[in-house]
């Protein structure tokens, strides 16, 4: 689903990301891992056609077989367009707009509205069959006005639909109570919800989440990666590191044959090693621009063999035991 | 001996009270960390400490003296026992100042203390003492902002998650950096395991109090949220 190919970001004192390659499958579930300044949320932006002005790109990235290196986010077909979860939530949501309406801005470019033209050029569209006479039928003014307006209605209300329906996918099923609301006024986890929300909106082939709960207490961390369990990759389980097996809803629904679609895959970039085994099955660790390690979670883990990974991993271990006295 | 008091503290924002009588002791050279989830006050518990807040209710003592929030000069006896590390560094010193020269400021005000000895408790290279602090990573940013803290000879360092969103190997160094401080310390965290590996007692802040019991459901719960790596085989 994505191929990455000698991605290199160069800016202007030498390349920063050096010539790294790697695929993530439909429905994978794939943690970068790396310490500060290693290149993970450059390739991140890269991936996303979001890199900060003076800084170049070279190399392949292809999203569904196209290639999009250097095609910048908002110019990108719908199906190679993928969504984003930031860590920093209050620079990502627009702090005077009410989290429902910047749910329902996202659905909008993604052609989810394009089963119904609606808007001005839903107009002219209807005004051009009208004056073409390729409807038997064809409304006069007036008519066409009432049609107009009803389609407006119709879509605006399908529009609020899709925004309940995203907002009980991401563990806010009050939406009456949300939608209303500002950034400022929710916590830290439903903030990260709204933006997961918006991620999920344009129904994208992969997510990519760049620190989302570095900000957050552990309780309120643990529910996004619940979440982000549930509501990404192709089996919707419990991930690698629930060890009961317990299913996620979306999950259940799955297997239940409810008609539950396939989640995206989920590119999770983190410096958290414990967290990229509790939700991903495959980690690749960065350091210095390049690619050190990449393999399965538990066999990195094990025995990764670069520096890099092991000072990570004993990183890891360390933190792990000072808990021991605790519990 | 107590250091640093505060009995029945109230204070909140609008019509809510975030804290409802917060009864906290910390002694001369201890260590404390301060865990619970995000909105429970532990933040607006720091800034009432500091004198930053005027708090609704409550009594604050430091060495035996009352603090409340006054002119800088007023508190000037209280900066000298208590100092603050602050979250993020890259918003609180000027990426423009020397490293040199923002480990002296505070030092130079209160009239007490050593820069240059500060710099090396926390272990950072000295070239980068002539560094501007925007040319710094997060980990040195964090340990600069804690030599500018031990700088004044601080009895106390109340710190606000200064680890939170370092990678593994700069959260330790500034873990070592704090373990090498020669005073007490205060640290409100989200990382159980840094408080565990750092600190003496382990403080819950849940509705309002603080609670000092490991067996707590709200404790236990923060604690069966961290998520770990196992031991090697």
């Amino acid at each position: 689903m994505l191929r990455v190919s000698e991605l290199t970001v160069s800016g202007p004192a030498g390349p920063l990301v050096r010539g790294i390659g790697f695929d993530v499958a439909a429905g994978e579930r794939v943690a970068v891992v790396g310490a500060s300044g290693s290149g993970k949320s450059l390739t991140a932006k890269a991936l996303l056609g979001a890199l900060p002005a003076g800084l170049t790109v070279t190399g392949g990235i292809r999203i569904g077989g196209v290639e999009v290196r250097n095609v910048p986010c908002d110019r990108r077909a719908a199906g190679q367009r993928l969504g984003f979860v930031p860590q920093d939530t209050f620079l990502a949501l627009h702090p005077l707009i009410a989290v429902g309406d910047q749910v329902a801005l996202a659905l909008r470019p993604t052609g989810e509205q394009a089963v119904s033209p609606s808007g001005a050029a839903g107009m002219r569209a209807a005004s051009r069959r009208g004056v073409a006479g390729e409807q038997a039928t064809a409304p006069r003014t007036t008519g066409r006005l009432r049609w107009w307006g009803a389609e407006r209605r119709a879509a605006a209300g399908r529009r609020r639909e899709r925004v309940a329906e995203l907002l009980e996918a991401v563990g806010l099923p009050d939406a009456e109570g949300i939608v209303g609301r500002h950034p400022g006024e929710l916590s830290g986890g439903q903030r990260q919800r709204i933006c997961l929300a918006i991620a999920l909106a344009s129904r994208p082939p992969l997510v990519i989440a760049d620190e989302p709960t570095t900000a957050l207490d552990m309780i309120t961390q643990d529910g996004i990666v619940r979440l982000l369990r549930e509501r990404t990759g192709n089996s919707g389980d419990a991930g690698p590191g629930d060890e009961g097996g317990r299913a996620g809803e979306a999950g259940q629904d799955r297997a239940a044959g409810r008609g539950v679609e396939a989640g995206p895959g989920l590119l999770f970039i983190t410096h958290d090693l414990a967290v990229a085994a509790a939700l991903c099955e495959r980690v690749i660790v960065m350091d210095d621009g390049v690619i050190v390690e990449d393999g399965a979670v538990g066999a990195v883990i094990a025995g990764g063999s670069h520096p890099r990974t092991r000072a990570l991993v004993e990183a890891a271990r360390r933190a792990s035991k000072a808990l021991e006295g605790l519990r | 001996m107590t250091l640093l008091e505060c009995r029945g503290l109230r204070h909140g924002f609008g019509g809510r009270d975030v804290l409802r009588g917060v009864d906290l002791r910390v002694a001369e050279g201890e260590r404390v960390a301060l865990v619970g989830r995000s909105g429970q006050g532990k933040s607006t518990l720091v800034r009432a400490l500091l004198a930053l807040e005027t708090v609704r209710d409550g009594v604050i003592e430091c060495a035996g003296r009352p603090v409340t929030p006054g002119r800088v000069r007023s508190l000037r006896w209280f900066r000298r026992l208590v100092q603050y590390v602050p979250q993020d560094p890259a918003s609180t010193l000027d990426p423009r100042a020397r490293v040199r020269d923002v480990v002296d400021e505070p030092r130079l005000r209160l009239g007490q203390g050593d820069g240059a000895a500060a710099l090396d408790l926390v272990a950072l290279p000295g070239h980068l003492a002539d560094a501007r602090v925007g040319e710094l990573s997060g980990g040195q940013a964090q340990r600069v902002a804690i030599a500018r803290a031990l700088a004044v000879g601080p009895r106390l360092l109340l710190a606000d998650e200064p680890v939170s969103g370092l990678d593994p190997p700069l959260r330790e160094h500034v873990l070592d950096a704090l373990r090498r401080a020669p005073c007490g310390l205060l640290m409100v965290t989200h990382d159980l395991s840094a408080a565990a590996a750092l600190c003496d007692r382990i403080l819950l802040l849940h509705d309002g109090r603080i609670v000092d019991d490991p067996s707590h459901s709200e404790f236990r719960a923060l604690l069966d949220a961290v998520p770990t790596v196992g031991p090697s085989r």
